[in-house]
């Protein structure tokens, strides 16, 4: 007894812990989900804001190079002036530059002539004239402000500038007096085209005064600037473009608003050297601190550096560097803080799931803990309250109270019987389950008297326990499950006493039962399923390879088709072409009857190709549902006879016999396509019986005025198993290897004589022969017409083709007999 | 052409067609060859065996036995026939064809129609080369 709880508790223990263990997994899972889904949102986030931030930096950047690119357009402009005319005075210069476009970082448009020191007084004088009083050479004088130039071999000063009024310091300025500007305007010269000189203090300017000269060299119209000399020598002046870095740069920084995702820039001009490379940038620094900076964008910090772009100033090289500034961070945005919110919510539902499945399944662990520890209780109590019973005779009545009311507690219908299988006990439950005969629970009734009454009253829903009730044999221990008629479902276990009793268990398993039931049913329905699907799949794949059969059966039938179409127009042609180059040698020696032999030859192949035309044409007019029927009273046997002549023309070991004496004089067909029949019906003939010499063909009038025209060669015949697709398109029989032929002739007869109303039907023997037969009614010119309508209109096009409605009807019919009495006339 | 051999060539001509096979014929004949005919496979299999000719010019496709299955038959059967050589005449006119006629061992392959003159070359050529092979 003390055994009981502990064992239950032993049990309960290890799921209590797993639960606790589920419950952490499931914690732990969400959580890592969720900050997986919040730091890759975050990351993305990121990433979307460097890339735009990017972009923006290298559309700004764009916007520099368009810069420069004006800036030297625009000197190229004014050479253009220069080289139109030989001399550009003050007026003319000022209206130009005033016309064009210039561009903002463009401070000043300047002129530059180069002048000797003897022509100094009279361009000085010029320029007073021109409305500049104080006009003089200048140059920086040691102070730092303008004093007159001194005495020079050679002067390069500012003597246009436009526009004036902002630039009106520079004028006169002497630029050979600066070193800086002597040296870019030496190189200019030289090499002809724009030269940027070294960045210098803009004299113009009060502040951020950083900028480049760009001279461009003018020469003395039509001199020679092939070589250094002639360059020298015929310097006229320069055209000077003042570049102010600043506005050059506004526009890379322009929409800077100090946002933490800004950045900030550096202008190195690589073509100077170290400590003078920085000429402009977002923040002051040093080289340490430059270093610094690249230190920085390797580690991914703040200011990392997003985009370095090199541009070309007129020979010199700037590098202008990015640098973001700030840290970019994705959590401003709110994806990757919904995600943490979603992640967390999922998170807590998991977590109340898992605690509800927990507590369900500890719940009913513990339910059928405390339901074996009750019943394995109450047993070991019965047996030992029926041990002491003899023993302890005065506590009997005490014992049997309490036993009494601990078996009425017990969920359980409980009965005890004595050695004599007579009821001693029992309670209420087992009272209810054998509700039927609860009056004859009596105390000495017997197990069998139970059982009997039991059957008679149906307790049972089971029709055989209920016959046989002598099946219940009480000493039976095995469990048994049995239906009560109002179908609850009891187990019934009966366990032996000590004393040569019976202890009678019944447990309601109804509900385990109806959950067993429902398993199973759901069960069948899924296998019902699958079988159903299994035979759906089945069959498709059947269909399938079906289809996929045919579809390479008409494929091969359709290239077979080519290549023998292929063949059969070569053939006549390679006649033609050895006959006449054989007449070409001979045409010397050859006699008249020769030639003319020769001559039939050649007709004859072209007859040939002819008939292969014209059936070609007829099918592709069939297919296409076109073709037109000319119905005419004609005279088959003529026709026939015409087409024999023909036919005999081509082979000379067959002899064809008509029989056509009994054909109608005139008979409504189109001679045409009748023709076509005829033709492909004796020349197949002919051409399937290569060991044979005879061609029949007989003709003849049925009662009701129809025609009936047999053609029967003794040639190969046509094997059973092929006999069937005789009449589809391209089909040609197994058995005629060797024997050049399209496949279509057969077709076509069949059609063309339907096109008549009539029928085709055939006959035949491997190794034998083959007789076709065609049957044509009698009609009127406009019913023919009729009925071939009604039959392009009723068969449209078939893209296969392989095999008609009317091909399978035909052949459905009984086989036709002789050729003389064919079953055909129906 | 047939000036340096001591006796004419012996030839043979298998094809189904009368007007085909008389000009090539008459073409072989005028060239000096002697030609022998046949009109279907099978019955070209008699003649090479019963006359070993220098040389068969076989159509390709005909009633009872094609060429192809001639040279098939020949080459199997018959080993000690291995060296005549055969030239093949097809309406054929695809790479297939031809390919499956240089592959059963034709020496050439000619289509029609047929160049008369490039036949008697092809024909003169490969007696050539029989010829020297069995010197």
């Amino acid at each position: 007894m003390a055994m009981a709880p502990g064992a239950s508790a032993a049990e309960i223990q290890p799921s209590a812990l797993s639960g606790k263990a589920a419950i952490g997994v499931v914690t732990a899972i969400g959580l890592l989900l969720t900050a997986a889904g919040f730091a890759t949102a975050a990351r993305f986030v990121e990433r979307d804001l460097r890339d735009a931030l990017r972009q923006t930096a290298f559309e700004r950047l764009s916007a520099v190079s368009n810069g420069i690119v004006a800036d030297i357009n625009v000197l190229y402009g004014l050479r253009g002036l220069y080289a139109a005319s030989n001399h550009v005075d003050r007026d003319e210069f000022r209206q130009f530059v005033q016309s064009t476009y210039r561009p903002p970082n463009v401070l000043a448009l300047e002129w530059i002539p180069r002048v000797a020191a003897a022509d100094r007084r009279a361009l000085e004088q010029a320029a007073k004239d021109d409305g500049l009083d104080d006009f003089q050479f200048k140059e920086l004088g040691p102070s730092g402000g303008m004093v007159r130039a001194g005495e020079r071999q050679e002067y390069f000063p500012v003597y246009y500038v436009e526009p004036l009024a902002p630039n009106r310091r520079v004028l006169g300025f002497d630029l050979a007096s600066n070193p800086a500007r002597l040296t870019a305007m030496s190189a200019a010269r030289d090499s002809g085209e724009a030269v940027a000189s070294d960045p210098i203090e803009l004299v113009q300017l009060a502040r951020d005064r950083t900028g480049y000269l760009l001279f461009l060299p003018i020469y003395r119209n039509g001199a020679p600037t092939e070589t250094l000399q002639q360059r020298r020598r015929n310097l006229e002046g320069f055209v000077l473009a003042v570049v102010h870095l600043a506005t050059l740069m506004r526009d890379v920084l322009d929409g800077q608003d100090g946002r933490a995702n800004a950045f900030e820039f550096e202008v190195v001009d690589s073509t100077l050297p170290g400590e003078e490379r920085r000429v402009f940038g977002g923040a002051a620094g040093d080289e340490a601190e430059l270093a610094g900076r690249q230190r920085d964008a390797a580690h991914g910090h703040p200011h990392a550096q997003m985009v370095l772009r090199s541009f070309d100033l007129a020979g010199r090289r700037l590098d202008i560097e990015v640098f973001q500034v700030g840290r970019l961070t994705g959590l401003s945005s709110w994806q990757p803080w919904f995600i943490l919110l979603v992640g967390l919510c999922l998170t807590g539902g998991a977590l109340f799931c898992a605690r509800v499945i927990v507590d369900r399944s500890r719940f009913a662990e513990t339910l059928v803990a405390e339901r074996t520890a009750e019943l394995s209780e109450t047993a070991r109590r019965l047996e030992r309250e029926i041990f002491e019973r003899g023993a302890a005779e005065q506590g009997m009545r005490a014992s049997e109270k309490r036993l009494r009311d601990s078996i009425g507690s017990i969920s359980d219908g409980f009965a005890l019987y004595d050695s004599d299988d007579r009821l001693v006990l029992w309670n209420a439950r087992y009272e209810e389950f054998d509700y039927r005969i609860r009056k004859h629970l009596v105390p000495g009734v017997t197990y069998q008297e139970l059982t009997r009454l039991g059957a008679e009253t149906g307790q049972w829903r089971d029709s055989i326990v209920s016959k046989k009730a002598e099946a219940f044999e009480p000493r039976d221990t095995e469990p048994r499950e049995r239906q009560l008629t109002d179908g609850r479902w009891l187990l019934i276990r009966s366990h032996p006493t000590s004393d040569g009793g019976l202890v009678d268990i019944r447990t309601d398993i109804t509900d385990l039962k109806l959950q067993n039931e429902e398993l199973s049913y759901r069960r069948k329905g899924l296998e019902k399923i699958v079988a159903a699907r299994t035979r759906a799949l089945e069959e498709q794949a059947i269909q399938l390879a079906e289809s996929l059969e045919k579809e390479k059966q008409y494929n091969a039938l359709q290239h077979e088709f080519v290549s023998m179409v292929s063949h059969e127009f070569r053939t006549p042609l390679a006649i033609i072409d050895s006959t006449v180059q054989r007449i070409e040698r001979r045409k010397e020696t050859m006699t008249p009857d020769d030639l003319g032999q020769r001559v039939g030859k050649v007709r004859n192949a072209v007859k040939r190709l002819t008939v292969l035309i014209d059936d070609t044409l007829s099918m592709s007019r069939l297919e296409a549902g076109r073709i037109e029927i000319r119905p005419q009273p004609t005279d088959l046997g003529a026709l026939l006879n015409e087409v024999r002549d023909q036919q005999q023309q081509m082979t000379r070991r067959h002899h064809i016999h008509m029989d056509i004496a009994a054909l109608p004089e005139t008979f409504v067909v189109d001679p045409e396509l009748m023709r076509q029949v005829f033709i492909n019906l004796l020349s197949n003939a002919v051409k399937y019986s290569p060991d044979a010499d005879l061609v029949e063909v007989t003709g003849r009038c049925d009662d009701d005025g129809a025609v009936v025209i047999a053609v029967r060669d003794y040639g190969l015949g046509i094997p059973a198993q092929d006999q069937p697709r005789l009449f589809d398109r391209f089909f040609r029989a197994t058995n005629v290897t060797g024997i050049a032929g399209t496949g279509i002739g057969l077709n076509l007869v069949k059609r063309l004589v339907e096109l008549h109303a009539g029928t085709m039907a055939f006959d035949s023997v491997e190794g034998e022969g083959t007789t076709f037969t065609l049957r044509l009614p009698s009609k009127t010119e406009a019913e023919l017409v009729d009925c071939a309508e009604n039959i392009c209109a009723a068969a449209p096009v078939s893209s296969d083709g392989v095999s008609s409605d009317g091909v399978s009807s035909a052949l459905a019919r009984p086989k036709p007999a002789a050729p003389e009495a064919p079953a055909a006339a129906e | 052409m047939n000036a340096n051999a001591p006796r004419p060539a012996t030839l043979l001509c298998v094809e189904d067609e009368p007007d085909i096979r008389e000009a090539i014929v008459e073409e072989l004949v005028d060239c000096g060859f002697q030609v022998i005919e046949a009109v279907n496979g099978s019955e070209g299999l008699r003649a090479v065996l019963e006359r070993r000719p220098d040389l068969v010019v076989c159509d390709c496709l005909m009633p009872v036995m094609s060429g192809i299955e001639l040279l098939q038959t020949l080459r199997r059967d018959h080993p000690d026939y291995a060296d005549v050589p055969f030239i093949f005449l097809s309406a054929h006119a695809n790479e297939a064809e031809v390919a499956r006629g240089k592959q059963t061992g034709a020496a050439h392959y000619l289509t029609k129609p047929i160049d008369l003159d490039l036949l008697v070359e092809t024909v003169t050529r490969t007696l050539e080369a029989t010829g020297e092979a069995k010197a």
